[in-house]
């Protein structure tokens, strides 16, 4: 007599084959409505995760070189990156307008201005059991965000930009230094001479290791020290990231297969991983007329 | 088993799982609350009931999980956690009559069995996926040894932190109210 099973067992021995199945299906199959799913289960819980980061930072904050100086010193040095941002920002910017004027192009319908409104974003949660990985922002279109919004901590320090992932309340992370994260074109810049022109500096694509760094190669005949300051010059970013501080060069090695170019490893000095909150850059861009002017 | 009494206690172990567990890293190596719930769950309840809070368990962390797609996209991945985790139910099953089910110790120690296991899956999983036409890096570190490394100090430190967890779900045994599946001579006889 054929054994029966009980009709539990045998709903979970359905359930089991189904996710088996889910387990192995194509990534595009997924795609379009397991994120969905997943915000039935995570947008509820979203304040609770909120309330933990809070409760997580102030057991352990973050790492932050500044919280130890009084408030006022702490101001005064955010507005000095600040400005040295702009700077740079500025050099930066130049340099591009000179390309493209030598290359014969109307520097008018180059522009590219726009005012940015900085919006704070609390992270109320991240993947389990990784290190890294996006983390979510409470933050979404009804606050202006959009994809590829950048994000920054201390107003200079580059954390990351917002996926394609954004929903009216809500929107995710993608860390720089998430190796799904593309790569970024830094600017290496001695943090003695703020004002030193960059025409000379060295320029390193950075690639993201997973560990929370970046790496990257150079010649050896460039001057790069551990310590040396790591900016944005990447223009497949938004403008309000030019010149933003990507992190500090943490090592230099030679190698032997290449010897006539050296790895840079290259540090943030803030991670999403230990933050509770980022500020979101919002670029609204001037409205053109149809001469192009704003 | 009282259903809302796991329902309870398995948000709180992802909320658990999602912010403050942060805290207590120990570089990037983390413990898992979840995993020494769904042990304690496995060592005390029926056995089919055992299996469908380790899947419920498990597919609440696939859920809360991104993966990286690209630059722009995150997929939630169903299937590793959740089939880990009914494999760790799996394992603690078939040896949880060989161990005291209501000792701290033996919950710490299971955790790290269940740990192991389900890690194990959802790193074959992983490396699984990762052969696919896309190829992508499904775990968080640089490289396969780091991540099944930091895996098994997790699982470690999963059983550390699955002593006191277990000490306090024991005292909480009287609201699960864990009945087995058969009743012999006017006992209850576990299986």
């Amino acid at each position: 007599m054929a054994r029966k099973i009980a009709p539990s067992k045998r709903a979970f021995l359905v359930a089991i084959a189904f996710i088996g199945v889910l387990t192995i299906v194509p990534n595009r199959w997924l795609r379009p409505w397991t994120s969905d799913l997943a915000a039935v289960v995570n947008v509820p819980l979203e304040p609770f995760e909120y309330a933990g980061t809070k409760i997580r930072t102030w057991f352990r904050p973050a790492p932050d070189p500044l919280s130890v100086e009084p408030e006022h010193v702490q101001r005064i040095i955010e507005d000095r990156d600040e400005v040295h941002a702009l700077y740079r920002a500025a050099q930066l910017r130049v340099e591009a307008l000179e390309q493209e004027i030598s290359e014969l192009q109307d520097a008018q319908r180059f522009h590219r201005g726009g005012t940015i409104t900085p919006v704070y974003a609390h992270i109320t949660g991240r993947s389990p059991g990784r290190g890294g990985g996006p983390v979510r922002l409470r933050a979404g279109t009804r606050q202006g965000v959009t994809p590829d919004t950048i994000a920054v901590y201390r107003g200079v320090h580059l954390i990351g930009r917002v996926t394609n992932d954004v929903r009216l309340l809500s929107s995710r992370l993608l860390p720089i230094t998430d190796r799904a994260a593309q790569w970024v074109i830094g600017i290496i810049l001695s943090p003695d001479d703020p004002t030193a022109p960059i025409s000379d500096a060295p320029r390193v694509h950075l690639k993201p290791l997973g560990n929370g760094t970046l790496s990257g190669e150079i010649e050896r005949a460039r001057d790069v020290r551990p310590g040396d300051l790591v900016r944005l010059a990447d223009l497949s970013w938004p403008d309000s990231a030019q010149g933003m501080i990507v992190g500090y060069v943490k090592s230099v090695d030679h190698q032997d297969d290449d010897p006539l170019r050296d790895v840079v490893v290259v540090e943030p000095r803030y991670l999403a991983a230990d933050l509770d909150a980022v500020t979101l850059k919002i670029e609204q861009l001037d409205e053109l007329d149809e001469d192009g002017e704003s | 088993m009282r259903w809302h009494v796991f329902a309870i206690l398995g948000l709180i172990a992802l909320i658990f799982e999602t912010s403050l567990i942060d805290a207590i890293h120990i570089r990037d190596v983390k413990p898992s609350v979840c995993a020494a719930l769904a042990t304690f769950v496995a060592l005390s309840a029926p056995r089919i009931t055992a299996l469908w809070s380790c899947l419920i368990l498990g597919l609440l962390l696939d859920l809360s999980s991104d993966l990286s797609l690209d630059a722009n996209e995150t997929l939630h991945l169903i299937g590793p956690h959740t089939l880990g985790y009914v494999a760790g139910g799996l394992l603690v099953l078939q040896v949880r009559t060989t161990v005291f089910r209501r000792r701290p110790l033996a919950i710490g120690a299971m955790t790290i069995l269940f740990a192991l296991t389900a890690s194990t899956v959802i790193v074959t999983i992983y490396v699984v996926r990762s052969w696919y036409p896309d190829g992508l890096p499904y775990w968080a570190d640089t490289t396969l040894l780091a991540e099944i490394v930091r895996r098994f100090f997790g699982a470690i430190y999963s059983g550390l932190l699955g002593v006191p967890l277990g000490w306090m779900f024991v005292r909480l045994m009287p609201l699960w109210q864990f009945h087995s599946g058969t009743i012999r001579g006017g006992g209850v006889a576990w299986r």
